[in-house]
């Protein structure tokens, strides 16, 4: 078997290893490439870093485990930014399963920045619903989430005492897995007169585009990249620590790089293939 | 660490290493590991709507605020699974009459104004911005409308008809390329993301520090 015919039988394992290896080596062993942040980021980073102390922003975590190394960095960021600020963040879920990580966040970000919950910030954690959460959030807050992911009451938190909507909020960013951006935009962000940003999942950046290109969310993050690339902006700024999707940023792109020359290699190796086939059919 | 979150720890990682022993081959530990996350995500999605729904919405506000409007609802929520039984099942109807006619009501004119027409607007741009954005411009336009050719199945796609929506296709390609690239990083950093862990949070935290 000549070297055509063993790039096209492969064996998957051993590409695998490959990609294993490539993601391994640059954890343990960074070489720290260059992250440069792109205007679609810089766009929610802008917008977060105009607004004063004591603003209010609404972020929805609305995103789960499977999802967890590429979005919660960014709302690890987000908060990190917010409370470095003094901007109050008001985190909620529209996802069943997110209240866990979201709460991870917040809880580790308030005890860095030394921030009390119904004062410097809200975890409202979970309702079931979404357009009808996100509905009811536009009428009042307070109303639609009586009490919030701790069970005490919103009504009399002091943080709630001058805001109770979305359009009382400064900004929105919807840090989303699924198709929850949508949502935000027609039935909160549109309906409220509110500026709103997008971070969402690799999978699902080019949905949101046409969003960006008509200026219905302000920026758009996508996956693990957008997330290292606000890192970036953060630590610049602040000099808050990169977290772990910068880290995360050299493996992405050792394998993309292997991903690159494998698929023009396969193809070069195809076509030869077929070239060879296409003589010995004429030979024969 | 405490000796729970250390447990906790070793459990994952021996979880995540059930997960990636199907690139091997399938075998008995995927089969456990994927069975025991179909458990465990049931009952962590019943526990959270029991206490961040059920409590908060309908036992908090009837027992303690005695809003007794909640009933209604709660009731067609109840309708709805009344479709396991088969002699009652038609009550669940409904409660999906209302539910689909209110979010029918709630959505036409919200996406209307809120999506659809600034996508609109933004399609038909008037050539006013600058070179650059005037070619983006027209590649929009060109994209939209040989796209919509090409999903038009009214006419059949021959001569120009056919011509233009092979450019529509030339489009769709493009986009998929594009999610198709988005789509490699994304599962590229779920890879890592797992990794991270097992370095940082098993060999390092817990191995290591033994």
């Amino acid at each position: 078997m000549d070297f055509v015919e063993t790039i096209l039988n492969l064996d998957r394992r051993i590409i695998y290893t490959i990609v294993a290896l490539l993601v391994l080596i640059p954890l343990i062993k960074p070489f720290s490439l260059p992250i440069k942040p792109t205007p679609e980021v810089i766009g929610i980073f802008r917008e977060i870093d105009k607004l004063e102390a004591g603003d209010n922003i609404l972020i929805a975590a609305d995103f789960d485990p499977a999802s967890k190394p590429e979005l919660m960095p960014m709302l690890e960021a987000v908060l990190a930014h917010c409370f470095e600020r003094g901007i109050k963040p008001h985190v909620l879920t529209l996802w069943p399963s997110g209240p866990g990580l979201a709460q991870q966040a917040i809880e580790r970000q308030a005890e860095k920045y030394d921030k009390k919950s119904g004062i410097d910030y809200c975890f409202l954690g979970f309702r079931y619903g979404n357009v009808a959460v996100i509905l009811g959030i536009v009428s009042s807050i307070t109303d639609t989430f009586t009490t919030d992911y701790y069970g005490t009451p919103t009504r009399n938190m002091q943080i709630y005492q001058d805001v109770d909507a979305v359009r009382d909020m400064d900004y929105i960013l919807d840090i989303a897995a699924g198709a929850t951006v949508e949502g935000w935009v027609v039935y909160a962000a549109e309906k409220a007169g509110v500026k709103m940003g997008a971070s969402c999942t690799a999978v699902s950046a080019t949905a949101y585009y046409p969003l960006l290109q008509a200026d219905q969310i302000t920026g758009l993050s996508g996956g693990m990249k957008g997330s290292a690339e606000y890192e970036t902006l953060l630590s610049g700024k602040y000099g808050v620590p990169k977290g772990d999707a910068t880290k995360g940023m050299d493996a992405q792109s050792a394998v993309h790089v292997f991903i690159v020359l494998s698929i023009i290699l396969a193809n070069v190796c195809y076509f030869i293939s077929l070239k060879r086939e296409d003589e010995e059919r004429r030979r024969a | 660490m405490t000796i729970g979150e250390i447990i906790g720890v070793w459990l994952a990682a021996g979880l995540t290493l059930m997960m990636f022993s199907f690139i091997y081959r399938d075998n008995a530990f995927f089969k456990l590991g994927e069975h025991l996350y179909l458990g465990i995500s049931v009952g962590y999605f019943v526990n959270i709507q029991y206490h961040q729904v059920l409590v908060p919405d309908v036992i908090r506000a009837i027992r303690v605020e005695h809003d007794f409007w909640v009933i209604i609802p709660s009731l067609l929520g109840i309708f709805i699974l009344l479709r396991l039984v088969p002699s009652v099942a038609w009550l669940s109807r409904m409660s999906f009459a209302f539910y689909i006619g209110g979010f029918a009501g709630v959505a036409i004119p919200n996406v209307i104004h809120g999506y659809f027409l600034p996508q609109l607007a933004e399609t038909l741009r008037p050539f006013n911005a600058g070179l650059g954005n005037n070619l983006n411009q027209i590649v929009i336009l060109l994209a939209v409308f040989t796209v919509l050719i090409f999903f038009f199945f009214s006419l059949e796609h021959k001569r120009i008809v056919g011509g233009i929506s092979r450019i529509g296709l030339f489009f769709i390609m493009i986009s998929f390329g594009a999610s198709f690239g988005y789509t490699v990083m994304a599962r590229i950093s779920l890879l890592i993301g797992r990794f991270q862990f097992l370095l940082d949070d098993w060999i390092r935290q817990t191995i290591l520090r033994l």
